[in-house]
């Protein structure tokens, strides 16, 4: 196959994402617009992968650029000649003012300078990457026949869902080879996505210059760039469920977009999230939980998102995973005497607090994060994202304390990473905290700000 | 305080972040330098396996040591779609060895013989035939 035509995929990936999201969304404002465009990227890139993966699970008959791509760009190209979404009602923002859009894009700038840089010093990625994510990728690349073997119990982790795997595999192969720069491009175009959602939603909900400060803090985590430079699966899925979130809180706004659609939109980007790490199965029920809870209209259109997703990785739990490690290695009465073990719960919380008070990983962003979420959780003033933050961190918690690993071994090796899945979620409900009534720049009329924080 | 100084403060504190990690990950790079491609020392050895292969592996460090470990995760990353893992029960084996000199002395010990050399410590063994 010619590599040239891999110029072809980002334009299939763009043109499905594009006219899947330009039906649903409004581009109102530059924040929608951004915030669409992000939300695009991802639909796009799953799509990708999972035409990808359907191909490999059919016996990968002839080429993937013909059978996958073009038939993308097809349907791209069929759903950008529908209308485009268009708002009933109309505000006014405040716009970035030129010192704001010149210190954001500084940052922007350190920051990939400071990924570049990571990228030259371990082009294959770190543990994870390679171990993990990359290796699986290598499976599906190098002889599609023999695809199923990622899944084999020898293989590292044989049960994680093959998602972002699928994204590198479908770049290696249009490209003919397995280039370290594919997994790199995926890994900066997720760390900006997660910027992009974060800052856009909370400009969309609180205003521009709070959207443009939560972009700022999050490339100035330390963490976020180096994970997110190490190939790791947990940008991927830190940013699916920042877009979840921040959908759910704008459903119901008819400047943002068509109700129905966003539910949707927000429902496939919590599913998704289950479809690139086992994690996400948690963070879908939580997701869900807290949509019941906050906003039970409309759920069955969130469960309309969430179908596709969702049976495409029970078909592949089924089919082709083995059983977890974590669930493999659990038994009930071990699993009691673990739950009753003071010393675990003085561990687990002696760790997070150390992580939390790294400066040197997080700034002194994520300490400030965790006090104004738990502050406001006092006040009975919580947010569906500090919610939703707040039970995945629980979850998580209790996955820690019923763990059959070795507790300081497991908590070592992944306690970070989980810290920033949540990280886009955290800058978020912070950020819809401190801004409340705060918004240096208020919607004069009924937007989303009012609405989406009931 | 107002609204630009507040932006500009937050500004200051951010970019600690990433100017930190430049610095850092520029260190680094100039004591590590560029590194190889990762399992590239087992190119020689993936072209001359079967794509349905499945490998057992072994080393003269103990499993448990990291150089051990790291080494089998490079030719496990290296050499997809064949499947490797530690142990020697399977037909064919790799010696992956920090010192070529123990070769023979695990080859005794595991009952396996060379197939073929593919540099002083890397060699693909395989089960002796019973006698």
């Amino acid at each position: 196959m010619n590599s040239s035509l891999i110029v072809l995929a980002p334009v299939a990936i763009w043109s499905v994402g594009w006219g899947i999201v330009r039906g649903i969304m409004s581009g109102e404002t530059a924040a929608l617009r951004i915030l669409a465009a992000c939300v695009a990227i991802l639909l796009g890139l799953s799509i990708w992968s999972i035409g990808y993966l359907l191909w490999l699970v059919i016996g990968a008959p002839g080429s993937v650029m013909y059978l996958v791509d073009v038939p993308m760009l097809l349907a791209g190209g069929y759903l950008l000649t529908r209308q485009r979404w268009k708002a009933r009602s109309h505000y006014e923002p405040q716009r970035a003012t030129g010192t704001e859009k010149i210190l954001l894009l500084a940052m922007a700038l350190l920051a990939m300078i400071a990924m570049a840089l990571r990228f030259a010093h371990s082009p294959d990625g770190d543990w994870d990457a390679y171990e993990i994510w990359n290796l699986h990728a290598r499976f599906l690349f190098r002889d599609p026949q023999l695809f199923f073997r990622a899944f084999d119990p020898a293989v590292n982790h044989p049960d994680y869902p093959p998602l972002l795997c699928g994204m590198i595999a479908h770049g290696w192969t249009l490209l003919g080879r397995d280039s370290v720069i594919v997994p790199m491009v995926f890994s900066t175009i997720f760390t900006g996505l997660a910027v992009g959602i974060v800052g856009s939603g909370l400009a969309i909900l609180r205003g521009t210059s709070a959207g443009i400060i939560a972009a700022m803090v999050l490339l100035g985590t330390p963490a976020l760039i180096d994970l997110g430079a190490s190939q790791y699966a947990d940008m991927p899925i830190g940013c699916m469920l920042a877009a979840a979130v921040v959908l759910a809180m704008l459903a119901g706004d008819r400047t943002a977009g068509r109700s129905s659609g966003l539910r949707i939109l927000s429902g496939a980007c919590a599913a998704l999230t289950a479809c690139v790490k086992n994690e996400g199965i948690v963070m879908l029920i939580c997701v869900a939980v807290c949509v019941i809870a906050f906003r039970p209209r409309g759920l069955g259109f969130f469960a309309i998102g969430v179908a596709v997703p969702l049976a495409l990785l029970a078909a592949f739990k089924i089919h082709y995973a083995p059983t977890n490690d974590l669930v493999e290695k659990s038994c009930a009465g071990s699993a009691f005497s673990r739950l009753m073990n003071p010393h675990r719960y003085f561990q687990i919380t002696t760790d997070i607090i150390g992580h939390i008070l790294s400066l040197r990983r997080w700034n002194i962003f994520m300490l400030l994060a965790v006090v104004i979420v738990i502050v406001q959780a006092m006040r009975r003033r919580t947010s569906l994202a500090a919610a939703v933050a707040m039970l995945i961190s629980v979850s998580y918690y209790f996955v820690y304390v019923l763990t059959p690993m070795d507790l300081s071994w497991h908590l070592q090796t992944s306690l970070e990473r989980l810290m920033l899945q949540l990280w886009p979620l955290l800058v978020l409900s912070a950020g819809l905290a401190i801004s409340h009534g705060h918004n240096p720049y208020p919607n004069p009329h009924s937007g989303p700000q009012i609405r989406a924080f009931s | 305080m107002n609204w630009r100084m507040v932006i500009g403060l937050i500004f200051v504190i951010a970019a600690i972040g990433p100017a930190r990690e430049i610095v850092r990950n520029a260190r680094d790079l100039r004591h590590d330098g560029v590194p190889a491609e990762l399992g590239a020392r087992y190119a020689a050895l993936a072209a001359y396996l079967p794509m349905d292969a499945r490998l057992g592996y072994v080393s003269d460090l103990d499993a448990t040591d990291q150089k051990a470990r790291d080494a089998f995760y490079s030719a496990a990353y290296a050499l997809p779609p064949r499947i490797v893992h530690w142990g020697t029960d399977e037909p064919l084996v790799i010696a992956d060895l920090s010192d070529g000199s123990k070769l023979p002395a695990i080859c005794s010990e595991n009952h396996l013989r060379v197939v073929r050399m593919f540099g002083p410590d890397l060699a693909l063994l395989e089960a002796e035939p019973r006698q």
